[in-house]
């Protein structure tokens, strides 16, 4: 597709051609010595995305480092891979009450849309911005609830808290 | 009939029984009347002041519970007035009701969430402190109660009040400190129905807590086999196996309500127990077995055959029909196996001692075919039997006499070839048997069955969890 | 000192002024020789020698209206009441008094217990009713003790009990004390106490005239209404009739209290002016300052600003005319000095820890109420507080089964008509620890 026809009209096929190509030879070889380049070495140079990429699940805790997950069973509702798997108990806290015994994403499954955190109504469940998730074939590509809450990677296996639902929760407190 | 009469509500005509209850008539007739303390098997309360409406001819809106159906009365429960007494009173329900619906049972089939969705929808203006009551309280038959949650509708305690009679249930303090409270504990045999009648999380039932979320299950109406009186019931379940069991309303048999013995019903047809292939004992253990093995061992055998009460009418039919067919009534012999009475005839209010679902339709069956249902002829045929007999008990799907059913495997337990046709390996006493015959349970098979007033009950197959279940008729063909 | 009859004036009735605080002058008129000397107990004996459906008949021309507060036509209500006198019915007075402001019953019952006796007496013998209950509330211990002794007394005289002197009546009368409980003044709340549940008020329809105590018709009536029977059988209806308003005829009691010289109870006729009141009755304003406001009829009735309290008539019509109600005439005058918003989170107070729950509206408003207008306490109180208690206060009327609902809405409605400007201010200013 010839998008600018006035240059071949003026200057003649090729000279028009390498001008129309002006920004992009020259964008060409800022990559190539020059300071922008894309590319990154990884696995030594790394890109970080943004908080709000939608990477690996995190399971966020309270601040006392229980799961602030009540199993409400919403995500696992809204998924639409319906990777999530949660079986509920009781909680020993009454005012708690609920919380999971066993929570788990099938890793395969998943297509990170991010419902789940978009469902979740105490911040329990986030996609951070770890993209890195590569395995064997033979492998388990379920991440229980250890994984998804503790692992090195978060605060090293304190896990991330979250405060969030903290105002509700404290005003049934008071 | 004379007393039928003809009234409006929101213009569309009604028909009732004139004097009846108003809101019966709206609600049976399919209109969307907010309400939560009316309960048609219970007495009027009026304390929700959800059904508020408007009569042509009356000054003031007042609650349709506690009016009578009149001769061309104008009822109306559209008007801007009556919607926004509805939101408000609805607003006054949530004020202090707790966030709790990420952890209760209640979610998904609650009463203040359907009513927000449908006459709510308001930005809530409560930043204040919310009243705190006691929650997460063991009381009894299963039940828990979580007095925060409750919007003292009185429903339970008026059900303990006049269905059971037993008042176990009651109020404490007034104004909003009002809450239920119960007497020691609950100690009755209907208790899981207030877990039915409360419209919101604060009777649930321990059985069920946390199991599953209501969006999860599917209702599968069918009727209960614990006992002759066949309740109306809904099974609920999905692809992992069944949860609970509620009442449907039957007026002929069971009105509301249903026992608590009815709800265990539901435990066996998706227990791990369940069998997924013929199995053989070896040394105790029951491992899968090929069907070859069992078909050589009946061959040509002198069979006796011990019928259990909860088959369906349909299968009897077909047991007797396939012995007639393939001329078997020389080698086999027939009998009916009845679980002895648990209690007194009949509790007063709907339980019966007589365990055995389908026993009438039973008798119906073994006589119209010619064949002797009598306990004494199922006494002696087992008494006599020979070790050269092969015997098929059919078990019934579930006992509350396991003594007496031991005895019975005990007594047969002579014979060179016991198989038992059941749906589970669930008993210990069934290591008698050298082989265990899967069949389908009550929720997984469609027929009917005979109460104990000679009504038809209807049985409707759900779900199925067992593999390579086969009905009871077709084992005779390898007899 | 005239002497008619042998008799003082200090040992007569005074019926020229009085049709209730006839005997209050006389010492010792709690006891039935004193009560019966001065004039006590004739037109009992007279009203056996009566039709009963005459009597009836008389209370109706006279016009008295329920002194509790409803203000319906006692003589209509007993109209409605089931004429077989061989019926098991009862009569029940409600004593239970908890209106706040309303003193005015305790101060009759306490001088002059027999002239409530007698008025139920007639009032039996009118309706035919064999067993009378006089329902009072619990704080009123001493009265209860009055009242009791007068009881003793009338049956030691066959005033009360099996054939009434010998006219083959029989009325048996009871004291009932309640338990703390503003709700135990509705009358189906005082009959669920009665039949020793807990009180709370009850379905209407079915009335209380048809099925009340035990299922059974009952006639509820207030001290005030009985109390003014006697006298309106001894000079009829027409001379009840001339004192009063055409639509409100008769005397009331009004219990007066708060920033005035002389509070107390006093007996004047209806249609009163509120200015007289305060400044001939009670001795105008106390300490010379200014008034502020007046609740006119307890603290259930919307409030007064200064100009209306000075230019209302203290009758049925116009009170309601104003805005507010008569109600049981608890008259509460409250001077400059007082802040308007501590008033109003009083009342707000009293309807939370009164209601008795069974209805949402009312359980959760009443609570929700007290807990808005208390904000400012821990500093959020916010102007637009006020539209949201206008707002509840109005979403809670005509939808509960008792009137505790509007008792609690009408004056925090009527309060914020009136004195918006103040209410706003007192919530949006933060509390001084």
């Amino acid at each position: 597709m010839i998008l600018k026809n006035d240059l071949y009209r003026e200057h003649g096929f090729l000279k028009g051609l390498f001008l129309g190509l002006k920004i992009t030879m020259i964008t060409m070889l800022r990559n190539i010595f020059g300071k922008d380049r894309m590319t990154l070495n990884y696995p030594e140079e790394k890109y970080f995305y943004s908080d709000r990429f939608k990477g690996k699940h995190v399971l966020t805790v309270k601040e006392d480092g229980t799961l602030r997950c009540t199993s409400c069973m919403l995500c696992a509702t809204y998924c639409p891979a319906q990777c999530i798997h949660i079986v509920a108990a009781d909680d020993s806290d009454k005012e708690v009450e609920k919380a999971p015994v066993s929570f788990e994403i099938e890793l395969l499954r998943c297509v990170f849309c991010g419902f789940c955190e978009e469902a979740c109504p105490v911040d329990a469940i986030r996609l951070t911005n770890e993209y890195e998730m590569s395995n064997h074939a033979e492998a388990e590509w379920v991440m229980d609830h250890h994984h998804l809450a503790f692992r090195k990677s978060l605060n090293n296996g304190r896990g991330i808290v979250s405060t969030v639902d903290d105002n509700d929760r404290m005003k049934l407190r008071l | 009939m004379s007393d039928t009469v003809k009234f409006k509500w929101n213009d569309k005509e009604i028909e009732a029984k004139k004097g009846s209850n108003l809101l019966k008539a709206a609600l049976d007739n399919g209109i969307d009347v907010a309400h939560y303390c009316y309960h048609a098997g219970l007495s009027v309360a009026g304390v929700c002041r959800m059904c508020m409406v408007e009569q042509n001819g009356v000054p003031r809106p007042f609650p349709a519970c506690n009016a009578t159906v009149n001769e061309n009365i104008e009822v109306r429960n559209d008007t801007p007035k009556i919607k926004e007494a509805v939101s408000a009173t609805l607003q006054f329900h949530l004020l202090n009701h707790p966030l709790d619906c990420p952890v209760c049972d209640q979610a998904g089939e609650c009463g203040l969430q359907d009513n927000y969705m449908l006459h709510g929808k308001y930005d809530s203006q409560m930043t204040d402190k919310k009243v705190h009551k006691e929650k997460v309280q063991d009381i009894g038959c299963d039940v828990m109660l979580d007095a925060e949650r409750c919007i003292l509708c009185s429903r339970c305690v008026r059900f303990t009040g006049e269905v059971t009679k037993s008042s176990e249930l009651g109020i404490l303090n007034r104004g909003d400190h009002a809450e239920i409270t119960v007497l020691k504990e609950l100690n009755n045999d209907y208790a899981q129905n207030l877990v039915d009648i409360c419209p919101v999380g604060a009777l649930t039932s321990k059985d069920f807590r946390f199991k599953q979320r209501v969006w999860f299950l599917e209702d599968v109406h069918t009727t209960c086999i614990g006992c002759e009186v066949g309740c109306s019931v809904k099974v609920s379940q999905n692809k992992n196996g069944a949860y609970r069991v509620k009442p449907v309303l039957d007026e002929a048999v069971n009105g509301y309500w249903m026992c608590d013995d009815g709800r265990e019903i539901y435990k066996h047809v998706s227990s791990p127990t369940r069998l997924h292939s013929l199995v053989a004992n070896q040394q105790s253990l029951f491992v899968p077995a090929e069907e070859a093995s069992l078909k050589e061992k009946l061959k040509n055998k002198n069979v006796k055959l011990i019928l259990s009460t909860h088959l369906t009418n349909e299968e009897y039919r077909d047991v007797f029909t396939k012995i007639k067919d393939l001329n078997l009534a020389a080698r086999v012999e027939v009998a009916l196996y009845r679980s002895p009475d648990v209690g007194p005839i009949f509790d007063g209010i709907l339980k019966r001692g007589n365990k055995n679902a389908n026993l009438k339709g039973a008798i119906k069956n073994f006589e119209q075919f010619g064949f002797d249902a009598s306990d004494d002829h199922c006494k002696k045929l087992m008494a006599n039997v020979k070790d050269s007999d092969a015997v098929l008990f059919v078990l019934p799907e579930m006992s509350q006499s396991l003594d007496h059913l031991e005895t019975a495997v005990k007594q047969i337990s002579k014979a060179a070839l016991k198989c038992a046709i059941t749906p589970n390996e669930e008993w210990s006493f069934v290591r008698t048997f050298d082989f265990l015959c899967p069949v389908p349970t009550f929720l997984e098979k469609n027929g009917t069955m005979l109460n104990y007033q000679g009504l038809e009950r209807t049985l409707v197959a759900g779900m199925s969890y067992g593999d390579n279940s086969k009905t009871v008729a077709s084992y005779l063909d390898w007899v | 000192m005239t002497e008619e009859n042998g008799l003082t004036d200090k040992e007569k009735a005074n019926y020229k002024d009085y049709a209730l605080l006839s005997y209050h002058h006389i010492p010792g008129v709690h006891n039935l020789e004193v009560f019966e000397k001065a004039g006590g107990y004739e037109m009992m004996k007279a009203a056996f020698l009566k039709d009963p459906e005459a009597i009836k008949e008389e209370v109706k021309n006279s016009g008295l209206r329920g002194r509790g507060g409803a203000g319906f036509p006692t003589g209509v209500k007993w109209g409605f009441f089931t004429k077989d006198r061989q019926a098991q019915k009862y009569l029940v007075c409600n004593a239970d008094e908890s209106e706040p402001g309303t003193f005015k019953d305790r101060y009759l019952v306490e001088k002059n217990p027999h002239i409530l006796i007698e008025g139920m007496i007639i009032s039996a013998w009118a309706l035919g009713i064999q067993k009378g209950y006089i329902y009072i509330r619990g704080e009123f211990y001493h009265q209860a003790v009055t009242l009791e002794k007068a009881i003793k007394e009338a049956y030691a005289k066959n005033y009360l009990g099996k054939n009434i002197l010998n006219k083959n009546f029989d009325f048996d009368l009871y004291v009932h004390r309640g338990a703390g409980a503003y709700i135990c003044g509705e009358e189906t709340g005082l009959i669920s106490s009665l039949e020793g549940k807990k009180g709370q008020p009850k379905l209407k329809p079915p009335f209380p005239a048809i099925k009340g105590y035990r299922g059974l018709p009952t006639m509820v009536n207030n001290v005030e209404s009985l109390a003014a029977v006697p006298w309106i059988m001894r000079f009829g209806a027409d001379a009840y009739k001339k004192w009063g308003t055409e639509k409100s005829p008769g005397t009331k009691l009004f219990s007066i209290s708060g920033d005035v010289n002389k509070p107390g109870v006093i007996e004047v006729p209806l249609g009163t002016t509120l200015k007289e009141i305060i400044e001939v009755h009670c001795g105008g304003m106390k300490d010379g300052h200014a008034l502020k406001a007046v609740i006119p009829g307890g603290s259930s009735a919307p409030i007064f600003d200064a100009e209306t309290s000075y230019a209302v008539k203290m009758d049925y019509e116009d009170v309601a005319a104003k805005g507010s109600m008569l109600g049981s005439g608890a008259i509460v005058v409250i001077n400059d000095k007082r802040n308007m918003g501590d008033v109003l989170k009083w009342t707000l107070e009293f309807y939370h820890h009164e209601s008795c729950g069974q209805c949402t509206p009312c359980r959760e408003g009443t609570g929700w109420l007290e807990k808005v207008f208390k904000r400012r306490e821990s500093g959020k109180g916010l102007v637009s507080d006020i539209d949201l208690l206008d707002k509840t206060a109005a979403s809670m009327r005509g939808q509960t089964i008792c009137a505790l609902a509007d008792a609690a809405a009408m004056p925090t409605q009527g309060m914020i008509k009136v004195f918006r400007r103040e209410l706003e201010e007192y919530v949006s200013t933060p509390v001084k620890k």
